[in-house]
C-alpha cells in the first residue's frame, strides 16, 4: 500500500507544482516612451496586440484595424491626426496541408506568410480615415507643412522585420498625395540609394531628398510629383554622405547641407541648379536655422553650426554665404534656438553652455555643475533647464555632492548675466521636463528615472513640491488645457493626467492588456488582401 | 458546492445497505495546453484538488458529484531587459456530476470507470505591480465554460464491507476537456482558454 501511495505521489509530482511561479519572457505590451498627443487624447501603441489605445481622462478606447497588425505608430502628427503603418498577413501554400488549422499569423510557417502594408490616418477622435497601400519595407515617413504630401521611404537605421514581397527598390521614395484618390495617390520617385532626410519647402511646392551620394529635388507644384534636379555631393563612388543637418533657406532658394567629417557646407541653388561650397571652421556636429523673424532687409536667416572637436561656432549667412565665427572654450555638439538667440551645449561630457545673440554679437558663457544630458528652454526663452548626470567623486566637499548626484540646473539665459539661477540634487537621473506658465508662476515638472513622483519647481519663487505617482514616469507632455499627460513604466499600461493648478491626478491603466493571449489574426483572403 | 452538500446530507440520512456512500479528498492535475500557450504554466498542467461524493444507485453504479479548484501563478518578463511586465494568477473551479461504474473483484479491490459533465469557471488576475494594492494595473476577468471527463481507476478499501465506515484510497486517470472560452476585459478579448487532455488524480476518503 505504501508503495502505491509513493508511486502516486511521484507520478503526480511530474504534473503539478502548487506553490511554483512560472516565468516566461516576451515583448512589452506597449511603448510608454512612444506617444502622440492630439487634443485631449494621448495615443499609445500596443506593440503586443498591434492596436492603438486612445487614452483620455475618461478612460481608454482601443483602436484596431480589423485583421491588420499595427506595426508602427509614427510620432510625427499630421495636425489633427496621426499615421500608423498596418501589416496584413495571409498564409498561402500550394499544399493545403501546410495551412491546415492555421488561425493566426503565429500558426503560419514563415515561408508561407504573405504580407502587405498600408498607411492609415487616425483622427484625434480615434476615427479611422484614409488608408493608403505602401511597400512593406517603407518604415520612415515625412509630411509637408500643409499636410497634403507625405513621403515614405526605407530607413535602415530604424530596423526592418517585415517580409519583403516582390522586387524592392531601395533607390526610390514613395510620394503620397493625401488629397488624391485611386491610382494618383502614390508616386514612386527615384532618388538614389539610401534616402536619409526629406525636407519640404514652406509652401509645400518642393521636396528635397538627401540620399547617400546625392540630393534630388521633387517638384510638387503641379500636383503630380516630378523629379527635378539631381546634385551629386561626391565624385568618389566609394564615398557616401552622412548628413549632420539639412535645411532650406527661408526664401526657399537654397538647400544647405552639412555632412559628418567634412568641413564644408553645401549650398544647393534650387532654381538654375548649382552647388556652392562654403568652408567652415571645423567638421560639423550640429546645425540649426537662425530665422529671420521679421523678414526685413537688415538681417538674414543663417545656419548655426557647432563643432565637437573645434571650440568655435559658425554663422553662415543665407544671403551672402559669408561665415562669421565665434571662439568658445569648449567644442559643442547641440544647439537650441530661441528666436534669434542660439544656446549651445554638449552631449559629450563638456560642462560649458553658451548663449549667442548673433545680432549684437553678445556671447555668454555658463558653467554647469555636471555634464548635461538634456537642455530645454522655458516658454519665452527666459531660462534654460538642464538635466545633468553624476560624474563621480571621491571627495567629501560641496562639489563632490554635486558630482555624485544627477542635478537639475536652471540657467538665466534671458538676462545675459551668465549665472545659474538654482541647482537641485535629484533622486534619479532626469528623463524629461515639461513646463506650465501662468502670469505669476513658471513651473517645471521633472521626471526622474525609477522615481515614482514628479518634481514640480516654480522657477520664479524656487518653491518645490513632489507629486506622488503610482509608477515611475517614462515621458511627459502638455495638453491644450495646460494640464500634463505622463506615461509610466507599467507593464499593463498607465497614463496619468495632472492638473498643476488643482493638483488633481487622473490615472488610466490596464489598457495594454488587450489581446494578451490572442494571436495576430490572418488577413481575409479577399481581392483587397492580395 | 451546494449540490455536493445536499447530496452528502441525502446520503447520510439514508439507512440502507452499508457503504452505500463514499466521500474522498482528491489531488491531481488536468492537462491544459492553453495555459502553457498563454504563458500561465510551463508544462501545461493545471493542478486540481477537491472533494467528491458518491452514492450507490445499485451494486455496480454510483452517482458522483465533485468540486475541484486549482491555481497557477506566472510572471512575464521583458525579453530584452528582464523587467517584470506583469504577474498573473489563473484559477479554475470545476463542478463535476456523473456516474461511476464499479466492479468489486474482492472486498478490498474495486476497479471502476466514470464519466461526468464538467462546469468550469476560470478566474484570471493580472497585476503589473503586486507590491501595490490600489492602482489601475490590477485586472480581473472571469469566464465560464463546460466540458466532459472520462476516467478509469482503482479503489482500494482497507476494511471488510461489514464495517460502518471503510477507509479507502483511489488512483484514477483518464481524459478531461473544457470547451474553448475567452476571457474578456471591458468587452475586449484578453485570453482564450479551453483545453483537453490527460487527467490524473489520487484520492483518499471513506465509504460509509
Amino acid at each position: 500500500m505504501l508503495r502505491t501511495i509513493l508511486l502516486s505521489l511521484a507520478l503526480s509530482g511530474c504534473g503539478w507544482s502548487y506553490g511554483s511561479n512560472h516565468t516566461s519572457w516576451g515583448d512589452p505590451l506597449w511603448e510608454p516612451t512612444r506617444v502622440v498627443a492630439l487634443d485631449d487624447a494621448v495615443f499609445v501603441h500596443l506593440t503586443h496586440s498591434g492596436k492603438l489605445a486612445r487614452v483620455t481622462q475618461n478612460g481608454a478606447d482601443l483602436i484596431a484595424l480589423e485583421d491588420a497588425f499595427i506595426d508602427v505608430m509614427f510620432e510625427q502628427s499630421l495636425g489633427d491626426s496621426l499615421v500608423v503603418k498596418a501589416v496584413y498577413t495571409r498564409c498561402e501554400s500550394d499544399d493545403p496541408r501546410d495551412t491546415r488549422g492555421v488561425k493566426t499569423v503565429d500558426d503560419c510557417p514563415t515561408q508561407h506568410r504573405v504580407e502587405r502594408s498600408e498607411l492609415a490616418i487616425i483622427g484625434a477622435d480615434g476615427a479611422i480615415g484614409q488608408r493608403i497601400p505602401i511597400g512593406n519595407h517603407h518604415n520612415a515617413l515625412g509630411f509637408s507643412k500643409d499636410g497634403r504630401w507625405a513621403v515614405a521611404w526605407f530607413d535602415p537605421t530604424l530596423g526592418f522585420d517585415a517580409e519583403a514581397s516582390g522586387v524592392v527598390d531601395l533607390t526610390s521614395v514613395l510620394i503620397l498625395d493625401l488629397q488624391a484618390t485611386g491610382a494618383d495617390i502614390a508616386t514612386s520617385v527615384s532618388v538614389g540609394f539610401g534616402a536619409d532626410s526629406i525636407l519640404f519647402s514652406e509652401d509645400s511646392s518642393r521636396a528635397i531628398v538627401l540620399s547617400k551620394d546625392a540630393v534630388v529635388t521633387i517638384d510638387l507644384s503641379s500636383g503630380t510629383p516630378q523629379r527635378g534636379a539631381r546634385y551629386s555631393l561626391t565624385l568618389d563612388p566609394d564615398q557616401s554622405i552622412d548628413p549632420v543637418g539639412v535645411q532650406l533657406t527661408q526664401d526657399g532658394a537654397y538647400a544647405v547641407i552639412t555632412a559628418a567629417g567634412q568641413d564644408d557646407l553645401y549650398a544647393l541653388r534650387l532654381e538654375n541648379p548649382a552647388i556652392n561650397l562654403v568652408n567652415l571652421s571645423g567638421t560639423p556636429s550640429a546645425m540649426s536655422l537662425l530665422p529671420d523673424l521679421n523678414d526685413d532687409a537688415f538681417v538674414d536667416d543663417a545656419s548655426v553650426i557647432v563643432h565637437a572637436n573645434s571650440p568655435r561656432v559658425d554663422f553662415v549667412d543665407h544671403d551672402t554665404f559669408d561665415v562669421e565665427t565665434y571662439d568658445l572654450d569648449e567644442g559643442m555638439d547641440a544647439i537650441l534656438m530661441s528666436g534669434r538667440q542660439a544656446l549651445l551645449w554638449s552631449r559629450s561630457g563638456k560642462k560649458d553652455v553658451y548663449t549667442i545673440d548673433h545680432d549684437t554679437g553678445e556671447l555668454t558663457e555658463f558653467r554647469l555643475e555636471n555634464p548635461p544630458v538634456d537642455v530645454q528652454l522655458t516658454p519665452g526663452g527666459e531660462f534654460a533647464v538642464v538635466l545633468s548626470r553624476p560624474e563621480g567623486s571621491l571627495n567629501s566637499d560641496l562639489q563632490a555632492l554635486y558630482d555624485r548626484s544627477p542635478v537639475l540646473e536652471i540657467l538665466e539665459v534671458g538676462s545675459g548675466r551668465g549665472r545659474s539661477a538654482s541647482a537641485k540634487l535629484l533622486d534619479g537621473l532626469g528623463l524629461g521636463v515639461a513646463f506650465s506658465k501662468t502670469e505669476s508662476r513658471l513651473d517645471v515638472l521633472v521626471l526622474q528615472q525609477d522615481e515614482d513622483y514628479l518634481y514640480q519647481l516654480d522657477i520664479y519663487t524656487d518653491q518645490a513640491t513632489e507629486v506622488a505617482m503610482k509608477a515611475p514616469p517614462a515621458r511627459i507632455g502638455t495638453l491644450p488645457d495646460g494640464g500634463f499627460w505622463i506615461t509610466h513604466e507599467a507593464g499593463l499600461g498607465l497614463v496619468s493626467f495632472y492638473d498643476p493648478e488643482t493638483g488633481a491626478i487622473t490615472e488610466v491603466g490596464g489598457f495594454a492588456a488587450a489581446g494578451l493571449g490572442i494571436g495576430t489574426p490572418l488577413a481575409a483572403n479577399t481581392e483587397e488582401g492580395q | 458546492m451546494r449540490t455536493l452538500i445536499t447530496a452528502l446530507c441525502l446520503g447520510l440520512s439514508t439507512t440502507g445497505v452499508a457503504n452505500d456512500n463514499h466521500i474522498v479528498g482528491q489531488i491531481g492535475f488536468a492537462r491544459a495546453n492553453a495555459a502553457a500557450d498563454n504563458g500561465l504554466a510551463s508544462n501545461g498542467n493545471l493542478p486540481a484538488y477537491g472533494l467528491r461524493y458518491g452514492r450507490a444507485l445499485s451494486d455496480n453504479v454510483d452517482l458522483v458529484v465533485g468540486v475541484q479548484g486549482g491555481m497557477r501563478t506566472a510572471t512575464r518578463l521583458d525579453g530584452e531587459t528582464s523587467d517584470i511586465v506583469l504577474r498573473s494568477a489563473y484559477s479554475a473551479s470545476t463542478l463535476q456530476a456523473g456516474v461511476r461504474g464499479k466492479v468489486a473483484l474482492t472486498d478490498y479491490l474495486h476497479p471502476y470507470a466514470m464519466t461526468a459533465l464538467v462546469g468550469h469557471v476560470g478566474h484570471l488576475r493580472l497585476d503589473d505591480d503586486p507590491n501595490r494594492r490600489d492602482h489601475p494595473g490590477q485586472l480581473r476577468s472571469t469566464a465560464i465554460s463546460g466540458g466532459l471527463t472520462a476516467r478509469g481507476g482503482v479503489e482500494l478499501r482497507f476494511r471488510s464491507p461489514d464495517r460502518a465506515v471503510v477507509p479507502l484510497t483511489q488512483i484514477e486517470l483518464g481524459w478531461q476537456g473544457v470547451l474553448q472560452h475567452t476571457h474578456r476585459l471591458d468587452g475586449e478579448a484578453l485570453m482564450p482558454m479551453g483545453y483537453s487532455g490527460f487527467a490524473f488524480q489520487i484520492a483518499a476518503g471513506a465509504a460509509f
